[in-house]
């Protein structure tokens, strides 16, 4: 049944009212009934014995005056119509009756009332007892209507009251639910207004001062609170909003800064490589120019100093970029020991140079195809060595690498640097690998250095999935151990440019170029571009020049009778750069003739990546600056003669 | 209810006789409340006519009476005829006033019974009030002894039922065959019913009334001024008391009831 809550109250309020009235009413209708009933019995009971009692001696003696007088006195009173008295031989000793319409006779011994023209009778029938002997009998005739008269009376002034009693309850229940539902009707409307987030006027129900009133008061808080809670809400979406612009230009503003720092790290690296560039160059140049001893001995000096310089530089370059986040890794498969043999032999020049022996410990080294990043790893084994040879005296200095398996795919690479140096305290050595750090001050001063070696060397290796590590005795040596994790390669995935990697080139003699080569330099710098051209000079080749790419452009089209053979192209450059050139050469613009011409890199952008991009505008090969006559050579070798092969 | 108040009047009777007043003896034939409401005046009348100081003293029973009366302890005292015929033998007690009317005893039986002649009544059922009712009992029993030769006391049944009322209801509702009483009381009888039933078949020569006697111990001139008050008895007074109108008298006319006592030995006792 779907009744609203004031009908389900009324109804409840109706069925309780009715059924403990009811059960009331039946409990005291019963006990009353019983009751008068006793009543009753006990009357006729106490009036029978009490006219026996009374009639027992006048009976003995057959006082029949004084038994008219009982039984007369007797009828006289109340609902006792008539009386009889006989003796033993039935005889009827006196006889009364206060109304003659109804006679004893016609009524029966029985317990059960009789009721005759309205009026209700009981005929009782007792033996009078004297001293245990029987002396007689007695009628008497009861009326019982008055009694019971009472009774129905009662019961109906009772039920009448009961009506009466649930009416006005009804009314009452009517009243207070509908008083109640209309209070939570008002109350339920609101409440639904309220999460419409409409704002309605709680009824003020205060003068009830019931649980209403108190359900009205938290509705009003509760609409009170949830504005407030709204207020602030809204306040703190705004200011949320606010705070994430602020966060949004604050990581803008972080962004923009990193940005502007490997910006800033590029130009760095440009900018001082290429000056050092013509530094370096022109020592090469001066070095190539007749001297007296002292003056080479100067220049070897110089050049020493420079490329203490450029090692410098690029130790803070890395130091930065790793610090930035910005050390990439390269992945190429390469053999290991062909790695080794090489940067052994150059390293042995050096201890030689110091009266040191170098000794490399490869026994633990089966395979050598690994799968790793060689120029740090390169950088790793160059610091390390270096180190023990500046802070080594005399006696030698051991490398030993080893790789061990881990899984399938995966192996770790062990490399021990042994020296017998000086020496390092105790103490000292865990912050060896600090940044700017060096076992002693006084060392700087002794030794040089900027203190970053072994600090790109821990954060390279760490890089790389590895550790380091250093033990040492005063005096004796100390043993730098450095682990790192490498990927072991199958000789399928054995990379051409293993080949690449070439022995060391020194000094070797120039080739005899073709007579048809004929290059081109483009760059912006005119030290740069007369470093280079005078490096090509001793190399052997004459160049022609321009000083950007438009300017290139031009001078490719107009040399139609001997066309360029190979360009070298600085990479940034005013007007026209570099990748633009490459790019309008590659698409024939300078004529169809130069569209596969070799175009070799020759630029300060050093970072990584400027390789790749080099290379992905369209140009063959790439040189850094400073310019290293050797590399120069050797790309010249390689791509003057490819050159005269046609290209696919 | 009577009883109470009865005890209320002895203690009260006893409490008054320290102070040497009159004690007035009355037989206690009827309830002693209608006894005492009827006789009360009466004593108030003689107390005023005489000065002297008077107490009603009624007694439980009419054998307590006797036994006050044979010792002598009342100084005026009313009673029936044969109580005084024996009172005066015993302590000497002399009447001298009585009610001018005289006492007839009559023997009633049912209409329908079929007793019509004396010597219908042999071997019949007889009920009387008491056995020293005066008229009703002892002059019935002496007469049908005398002149009937039925001698009851020896020969017949019969039964005592308290009251003269008794004996007609009780001969009309067949407790007995023929019923002792007196023409007044039968005819005083508001029992209709039981009235109209019976028929009076016999009545006894005319006796003295109760006499009213004196403790011969009692001065002679208050003897006489009791007397004389007595005789001036304003008839008002008396008619409660059924009687007509008081004369003085002498011992001489209990002589007939002398006789009868002898001849009805249990009759005094």
């Amino acid at each position: 049944m779907n009744l609203s809550f004031k009908y389900r109250f009324i109804l409840s309020f109706l069925a309780i009212e009715i059924t403990f009235i009811s059960l009331i009413v039946f409990v005291n209708f019963n006990a009353l009934s019983k009751l008068s009933d006793s009543l009753i019995e006990d009357k006729i009971e106490t009036g029978t014995r009490l006219f026996s009692e009374m009639i027992k001696t006048p009976m003995v003696v057959y006082d029949l005056g004084t038994l008219d007088n009982h039984s007369t006195n007797f009828t006289h009173m109340r609902n006792i119509i008539a009386v009889k008295v006989f003796d033993t031989q039935q005889r009827l000793l006196s006889s009364s009756n206060s109304d003659p319409s109804f006679n004893i006779d016609l009524f029966t011994n029985a317990k059960d009332t009789v009721t005759l023209e309205g009026r209700t009778f009981r005929l009782q029938t007792a033996p009078i007892i004297l001293e245990g002997e029987k002396i007689g009998d007695v009628k008497i005739l009861f009326e019982l209507t008055q009694s019971l008269k009472t009774i129905a009376e009662n019961r109906k002034i009772t039920f009448l009251i009961i009506l009466l009693e649930i009416a006005i309850s009804s009314i009452i229940a009517y009243w207070m639910g509908h008083r109640l539902t209309s209070a939570l009707n008002q109350l339920t409307l609101c409440a639904q207004e309220i999460s419409d987030e409409k704002s309605p006027n709680i009824p003020d129900l205060s003068d009830r001062n019931d649980e209403l009133t108190i359900l009205s008061n938290t509705l009003q808080l509760m609409q009170k609170r949830i504005d407030e809670r709204n207020k602030n809400l809204t306040t703190a979406l705004h200011e949320s909003k606010v705070l994430n612009k602020e966060l949004h230009a604050a990581k803008e503003a972080a962004e923009a800064s990193t940005r502007a720092k490997s910006q800033f790290l590029a130009s760095m690296s440009h900018e001082i490589r290429t000056p050092m560039n013509g530094v370096m160059g022109m020592l090469q140049l001066l070095e190539y120019s007749p001297l007296t001893d002292a003056q080479r001995n100067n220049v070897r000096i110089a050049q020493s100093s420079a490329n203490s310089l450029l090692g410098l530089i690029n130790d803070i370059l890395d130091f930065s970029k790793i610090e930035a986040g910005k050390m990439d890794f390269e992945q190429i498969t390469f053999d290991l020991h062909n790695e080794l043999d090489a940067f052994i032999e150059i390293m042995t020049l050096k201890a030689k140079e110091k009266g040191l022996e170098l000794v490399l410990d490869t026994t633990q080294l089966p395979q050598g195809m690994i799968i790793s990043d060689p120029g740090r790893l390169r950088q790793i084994l160059t610091n390390l060595v270096s180190n023990a040879i500046k802070f080594t005296a005399k006696g030698k200095i051991a490398l030993a690498v080893a790789l061990k398996k881990e899984d399938p795919t995966h192996g770790r690479l062990y490399i021990d640097v042994t020296d017998t140096g000086i020496g390092i305290a105790q103490e000292k050595i865990d912050s060896l690998f600090e940044m700017f750090t060096q076992a002693d001050g006084s060392t700087t001063r002794q030794y040089g250095g900027t203190g970053l070696g072994l600090a790109i060397v821990k954060k390279l290796s760490n890089l790389m999935g590895g550790t380091v590590s250093a033990t040492s005795t005063i005096k004796e040596g100390s043993t730098f151990s450095v682990n790192i994790l490498v990927e072991l390669a199958t000789s399928s995935t054995v990379h051409k440019e293993q080949e690449v990697s070439k022995s060391p080139i020194i000094d070797q003699e120039n080739p005899v170029w073709p007579s048809t080569t004929n290059i081109l330099l483009v760059d912006d710098d005119p030290v740069n571009k007369m470093v280079a051209e005078e490096l090509l000079k001793v190399v052997g080749l004459q160049t022609h020049t321009a000083s950007n790419g438009a300017e290139a452009l031009e001078i490719l089209k107009a040399a139609q009778s001997k066309p360029y053979t190979l360009i070298f192209m600085d990479c940034q450059m005013p007007v026209m750069d570099g990748y633009q050139t490459t790019h309008v050469i590659r698409n024939g613009e300078a004529g169809e003739q130069y569209k596969n011409i070799p175009i070799i890199a020759m630029t300060a952008n050093a970072m990584a990546g400027d390789r790749e991009k080099c290379l992905f505008w369209g140009m063959n090969d790439y040189i850094s600056k400073p310019i290293d006559i050797n590399e120069l050579q050797n790309a010249l070798k390689e791509w003057v003669f490819a050159a005269k092969e046609p290209l696919l | 209810m009577h009883f109470l108040l009865f005890f209320f009047l002895s203690t009260f009777v006893s409490f008054t006789l320290s102070a040497q007043p009159l004690i007035f003896g009355v037989v206690p034939q009827q309830s002693p409340l209608e006894l005492v409401k009827a006789w009360k005046p009466f004593t108030d009348y003689l107390e005023k006519a005489t000065g002297e100081k008077i107490v009603l003293k009624i007694e439980r029973s009419i054998g307590e009476f006797e036994k006050n009366l044979y010792q002598g302890n009342y100084d005026i005292a009313y009673m029936n005829p044969s109580h005084y015929v024996i009172a005066h033998q015993k302590k000497g007690y002399v009447a001298k006033v009585r009610d001018q009317k005289n006492l007839v005893g009559i023997l009633v039986v049912r209409k329908d019974s079929g007793i019509a002649n004396i010597s219908d009544m042999k071997g019949k059922q007889f009920l009387f009030p008491a056995s020293g009712a005066f008229a009703a009992t002892m002059i019935n029993k002496y007469e049908l002894l005398i002149d009937h030769s039925i001698n009851i006391e020896s020969n017949e049944k019969f039964r005592y039922v308290n009251s003269h009322d008794s004996v007609y209801k009780g001969v009309a509702r067949g407790l007995g065959e023929i019923g002792g009483g007196i023409e007044r009381t039968f005819n005083d009888l508001n029992d209709e019913e039981t009235k109209s039933s019976l028929i009076i078949i016999r009545r006894t020569k005319p006796y003295p009334s109760h006499p009213i006697a004196f403790h011969p111990m009692l001065p002679q001139e208050t003897q006489q001024k009791i007397t004389q008050a007595l005789l001036n008895t304003p008839d008002s007074l008396l008619i409660a008391l059924n009687m007509k109108h008081l004369i003085e008298i002498n011992h001489a006319e209990y002589s007939s009831v002398q006789s009868m006592i002898k001849i009805l030995p249990k009759a005094g006792k």
